[in-house]
């Protein structure tokens, strides 16, 4: 029995090394806790700009690949986020028409020019967590904000996306064109993004990125009062320098006129 | 020009045109359950199986349409122009229906308002039937404003003799 016992010495040295051992779990996990938080944090605000990375946001049910991993083009200054949506394109205006594939296997062309209305590109991947906003807002049937005559979805091609994924989340009232060719055409740096483009112009009215339906909605509407609002001022600044006042009797018909 | 193809058919649209090339068979869903604007029973035998479907436009082409552009047709204005090749099997290249060989060029004079099934306002349409590289088509042109046809034609006759038509099977397959 006694011959089981450890000596003094011993049991000191083990209980030295276990409380050790002991510490440096301790410090271990707060390392690894304080490590997942800050992964946590760099994944939440890569989302805000709408860059996925894997398959984190992978339909099981759908069988969607889910690996449209986008990153945006580190020469490009910076993403435009919704503040931008319908400012100025500072670039290329140029508006391309769009020829690509749908989900179901066909061919699509959709063009842009030449018409008097406006068209929306909502340029999505089936795999991004801020895109399944708008994709499930088209499915509800999202009305379309009064400054836009039609939308269009625009995903990469099928060998960077998923035909599949795609046909499960494809709205039923807005066409759906795989072209990654279209991305490039529009230089889009990550998705969600945005392009208007005004059909009777044949230019980009404007474009950037917004994470809700909701947010691009009251982005355009505000663009549209500040289009308004502007063309009123250029108008009344127009009349001042001609000479002509507000309230002058000029501006409005005499009973003869009339 | 814009690039379309599919299913052994190619075309090139002028700018602001658009298209769409798809399937029309039972394993391509819904699109075959939509009612087209000219229904025509006697031409689609029982158990044929109908094959690609190509719609061109001037316009904006709704998502949902019917394979004889029912959707579309509504909403066409005076300059608009709808062309759709509805494919038939390969049972038919053979019939006298189809006896034309080569996509057809159109005249001013074949557009009558009355060669719509459902007549609208101000439109006029032009039917015809035709094999080329052993498969059987039918051609089924809308234009939106009969009264423009003396532009419209030639615009259509451009696009039709960019269209190309090779002997392959349906799409997918």
């Amino acid at each position: 029995m006694a011959s089981r016992l450890m000596d003094p010495r011993t049991t000191a040295i083990v209980t030295v090394i276990v409380a050790c051992l002991t510490i440096v779990v301790i410090l271990l996990t707060v390392i690894v806790l304080g490590l997942l938080r800050s992964h946590g944090e760099m994944l939440r605000a890569f989302n805000e700009l709408g860059v996925t990375f894997g398959n984190d946001t992978t339909d099981a049910h759908s069988g969607a690949r889910g690996t449209t991993t986008t990153i945006p083009d580190p020469q490009r200054k910076s993403v435009p986020h919704a503040k931008d949506l319908v400012v100025a394109r500072a670039g290329d205006n140029t508006v391309f028409d769009i020829s690509g594939t749908t989900p179901k296997g066909g061919a699509l062309a959709v063009g842009l020019t030449g018409r008097n209305e406006r068209t929306l590109l909502c340029f999505l991947t089936s795999g991004c967590a801020t895109c399944r906003n708008f994709w499930d807002a088209f499915a509800n049937d999202a009305a379309l904000p009064r400054s836009v005559d039609r939308l269009v979805i625009v995903t990469k091609s099928n060998d960077e996306e998923s035909p599949a994924a795609l046909n499960n989340l494809a709205p039923r009232d807005h066409a759906v064109v795989m072209s990654s060719q279209a991305w490039d055409d529009y230089g889009v740096p990550a998705s969600p993004y945005f392009v208007l483009v005004d059909g009777a112009t044949g230019s980009i009215d404007g474009e950037g990125a917004a994470t809700t339906w909701t947010q691009v909605g009251s982005l355009l509407s505000r663009a549209e009062a500040d289009v308004e609002a502007e063309n009123e001022r250029r108008i009344d600044s127009e009349l001042r320098k001609a000479g002509i006042q507000p309230n002058d009797p000029t501006l409005y018909p005499t009973d003869a006129e009339s | 020009m814009t690039p379309l193809s599919a299913g052994g058919v190619s075309v090139g649209l002028p700018s602001g045109w658009e298209g769409e090339i798809f399937n029309r068979g039972p394993e391509a869903g819904e699109r075959s359950l939509n009612t087209p604007a000219i229904p025509a029973p006697n031409l689609v035998s029982e158990g044929e199986v109908a094959r690609n479907v190509v719609h061109l436009a001037n316009f904006a082409l709704p998502a949902e349409r019917g394979d004889f552009g029912s959707g579309a047709v509504e909403i066409m204005n005076s300059g608009a122009i709808l062309v759709i090749l509805f494919e038939h099997g390969p049972e038919s290249v053979d019939t006298p229906l189809f006896a034309r060989t080569g996509v057809p060029q159109l005249t001013v004079d074949e557009f009558d308002p009355q060669q719509m099934q459902r007549t609208l306002s101000g439109q006029s349409g032009r039917q015809i039937f035709f094999n080329e590289a052993g498969r059987a088509f039918c051609l089924y042109v809308v234009l939106g404003g009969h009264r423009q046809r003396g532009v419209l034609v030639p615009i259509v006759n451009e696009v039709l003799r960019g269209l190309v038509i090779e002997p392959v099977g349906p799409l997918g397959s």
